[in-house]
């Protein structure tokens, strides 16, 4: 993992901080202009479709309910205090990404209202078709894992440089990729069937699962900047690191057993000789 | 996007054999990679224009300025700026078993890489973190042993604001007695300017790439003298 190993003075200053202290507002303007715009694009549309009992239907109470408890977490995790405290905790920082990799996203795909309308030949139906197409989004997935938390191999610069200030934005944009393929929110421009879904959600989950059962059962630190690390409340660079890949695996859990759920489904629909297509 | 209702059925039918080919797929996989790890690239050298190997500071800050007693027992006041030196600062004990001595072994070897007009501009600061054992003459053999370096004590009320100003930390570790302790402490080592500014930051575990750290150094020395020279 890339470790952000800017020292942090809030770090040195308090080395046990409370709840109130990780979630004081911390205002962070290359997360929050852009959430900010989203949700108000969200909510305005959803008020316009209001209108409407077509729209009502498409757009339930609960959809717009827990696009906005997507938001509220995304702007928890990004604007508060805790996320300039990453240096003192490899448990945090991780948790704070597993937050926006595998909680957030769901929520915002569950948000999106029901038969949106796109031309998958055009515009942004076009875009959103290529960047749900299960190939790109694994390897989109896969590339932020794998480079930013194996980075021996690769350019430490860029890895250093990069970690505290465009990992977080990385983590939620490729996770949401990977939702919105798992989810299928816009049948419009993803033709995907249940069994490719299926199988896309466990390889999506391999790499993340390993990385965390590797941080589990390591015997000793693996990433240098935490090695002689001063952590948050009292805990050991290695109680960190392997909190961190529970973290990680149970944070991986929930779309493995709906890849394997997607899986029996399509198992289920062949042995029925294709009669209960989804 | 448009949210008007559509029938689902028919959105599918666009897409009767399941998407395009695997191949093309593929390929906008590769090209979509390279977009996200170029795109990574480009936002490093934004936010530092030289690919430094340590860590940049996204906007150079003001080093703060302190005062100790050096290896030597004179006062040592580093007043970042006044003399026109680029400093490798870090805090350390001399009881380290490893980090410290790595530390100062390889920023000597860094210092010795440079030529003899740069190093007479760049110096290299250890602030005690054990002011408790750490006495001058004990810096003194240290710092000497592995170089050239300035070994700087100060009392534990003025040690804990310079810490804290640099977003340093330390604290007491296996502690078997009054005298027998460890200390574990922030790694990095942080160069500032000669305009007294924090530029990078090296985790212990990158100095012993000497050519890299070298590398940084002397862009830093090199930027700040065309500074010096700008009206």
């Amino acid at each position: 993992m890339s470790a952000p190993i800017v020292p942090v003075s809030e770090v040195a200053a308090n080395l046990n901080p409370t709840l109130a202290d990780l979630l004081a507002l911390r205002p962070d303007p290359l997360m929050l202009v852009p959430a900010l715009i989203v949700a108000a694009l969200y909510f305005w549309r959803y008020a316009q479709a209001r209108r409407t009992p077509e729209g009502r239907g498409r757009w339930p109470v609960w959809k717009p309910l827990l696009f906005g408890l997507g938001i509220v977490l995304l702007l928890l995790t990004t604007q508060s205090r805790a996320a300039g405290l990453t240096s003192g905790s490899m448990a945090l920082y991780m948790g704070r990404l597993m937050v926006l990799a595998e909680v957030v996203p769901p929520l915002l795909m569950l948000g999106i209202p029901r038969n949106v309308n796109l031309d998958p030949r055009r515009g942004l139906g076009r875009v959103l078709g290529v960047l749900l197409d299960p190939w790109v989004a694994l390897g989109v997935w896969s590339a932020v894992i794998i480079f930013w938390n194996i980075p021996a191999g690769f350019n430490a610069s860029v890895v250093t440089n990069t970690a505290a200030a465009l990992l977080p934005a990385l983590y939620l944009l490729s996770s949401l990729m990977v939702w919105a393929v798992v989810l299928r929110p816009l049948p419009a421009v993803q033709p995907a069937t249940i069994g490719s879904r299926g199988w896309f959600g466990l390889l999506a989950a391999l790499p993340m699962m390993t990385v965390g059962m590797v941080w589990l059962y390591s015997p000793a630190v693996l990433y240098t900047p935490y090695v002689n690390a001063l952590c948050l409340w009292n805990l050991t660079p290695l109680d960190n690191q392997q909190f961190s890949g529970w973290i990680m695996m149970l944070a991986g859990l929930p779309a493995l057993a709906l890849a394997f759920i997607q899986l029996f489904a399509w198992l289920i629909a062949l042995a029925d000789g294709g009669t209960q297509r989804e | 996007m448009t949210d008007h209702p559509a029938n689902p059925t028919e959105a599918v039918t666009l897409h009767p054999s399941g998407g395009r080919p695997w191949y093309v797929s593929a390929i906008l996989a590769v090209c979509a990679i390279t977009l996200v790890l170029g795109g990574a690239w480009v936002f490093a050298r934004i936010r530092s224009p030289f690919p430094f190997y340590g860590t940049a500071y996204d906007v150079p800050k003001q080093a703060a300025a302190f005062k100790g007693t050096d290896q030597d027992g004179r006062p040592f006041a580093f007043t970042p700026a006044t003399d026109k030196k680029v400093t490798a600062l870090f805090f350390g004990f001399t009881h380290c078993p490893n980090i410290c001595p790595l530390s100062l072994a390889y920023l000597d070897k860094v210092r010795l890489s440079l030529t003899p007009a740069e190093q007479a501009r760049f110096q290299v600061v250890l602030v005690s973190v054990d002011p408790a054992r750490d006495t001058p003459e004990r810096l003194r053999e240290y710092v000497t042993f592995f170089g050239k370096a300035q070994g700087i004590w100060m009392a534990e009320s003025a040690l804990s604001r310079v810490a804290r100003d640099y977003g340093a930390s330390y604290q007491k570790a296996d502690i078997k007695s009054a005298t027998e302790y460890q200390i574990n402490h922030t790694t990095a080592t942080y160069l500032i300017d000669a305009e007294g500014r924090l530029r990078v930051l090296w985790d212990y575990t990158q100095l012993p790439q000497v050519e890299r750290v070298t590398a940084d150094v002397r862009y830093v020395l090199g930027s700040a003298a065309q500074a010096g020279q700008q009206p």
